[in-house]
């Protein structure tokens, strides 16, 4: 089963995780990493690090959702990249949670990548947009 | 030559500077005078790569400095520079980057230094950069997003030395 961390800067990873959990159950294999103003580099990568170790335990490998692209959780996440077996992708929002956790058992941990960004995307719709498109 | 913002910050290129500071101060270039990213392929390509198409960007080591200054992006752009440590600001000083004006953002908290705020913390080598920066006449002040409170080092150094 691949394992999930969410990275964000303060306390939004804990809360999507939440969120996520209030709609679909508990989550297993999940971890919220949060960034604060005053926390220092290594410690942050290091407490990363042992966040991926701990939900990446059958070898599937592990996904790592961001805030956003450029920001320090996200830094921090690609630095992982060459050196554990995960893929990053970023700009995080709930759907793409839910939809991770309907779909973890199936995939692989690139096919979960490629689905997440294009599910993520899609998720973004103006409400307005979709009345005006089921009306005409 | 046009430094519309020199800034030391440790975690270089990140949210606060991309949203926050870049806006504020209208850069279109950062430069990152950082030897361990400019010689670290794959740390300097990610840092590239978190740059809006829109704003240029150069990662260069200490012994790139005096050509940057001589090239002619620091005269045609608004230039925002990043340095990791007060030792990089001092350095950067002499080799050419000549700013009047040293933001103090982020130096987190280590053993054996002492916190100003929540993102500043400094040791005896730190303060003694900053000293020698000052002596130069730059103007340091310490301010981790264009919104907080600026808080002038001058005052904040007298307290760290007592």
């Amino acid at each position: 089963m691949i394992g999930l961390v969410v990275a964000t800067h303060a306390g939004l990873a804990s809360a999507l995780i939440q969120a996520a959990e209030t709609i679909v159950g508990p989550l297993p294999c999940a971890r919220s990493f949060s960034v604060d103003k005053s926390s220092d580099l290594e410690q942050l990568q290091q407490q990363l690090q042992q966040a991926i170790d701990e939900v990446g335990v059958d070898g599937a490998g592990v996904i790592l959702l961001t805030d956003m692209f450029g920001g320090t959780p996200a830094n921090l996440c690609a630095r992982c990249l060459p050196s554990a077996d995960v893929e990053v992708v970023n700009g995080v929002n709930l759907p793409m949670i839910l939809k991770f956790a309907s779909s973890r058992q199936n995939l692989s941990l690139k096919e979960m990548e490629a689905l997440l960004q294009n599910y993520g995307r899609k998720s973004i719709v103006s409400t307005r947009d979709v009345l005006s498109g089921v009306k005409s | 030559m046009s430094i519309v913002l020199a800034r030391v910050d440790n975690r270089l290129i990140h949210g606060q500077v991309l949203e926050a500071w870049v806006p504020y101060v209208d850069a279109d270039y950062i430069v990152v005078v950082d030897d361990a990213v400019a010689h670290d392929l794959f740390r300097k390509q990610l840092m590239q790569a978190v740059v809006p198409a829109d704003i240029g960007v150069e990662i260069c080591s200490h012994d790139q400095v005096s050509r940057f200054c001589q090239g002619p992006v620091i005269d045609q752009h608004r230039v925002l520079i990043l340095f990791a440590t007060p030792e990089d600001a001092l350095s950067g000083y002499r080799e050419g980057l000549q700013y009047a004006e040293l933001n103090l953002g982020n130096m987190h908290a280590q053993e054996g230094k002492r916190c100003i705020s929540r993102t500043l913390a400094f040791g005896p080598d730190d303060v003694a950069n900053l000293e020698q920066i000052s002596r130069q006449g730059v103007v340091i002040s310490a301010q981790c997003i264009p919104t907080d409170r600026s808080l002038c080092w001058d005052c904040q150094c007298e307290e760290l030395k007592a």
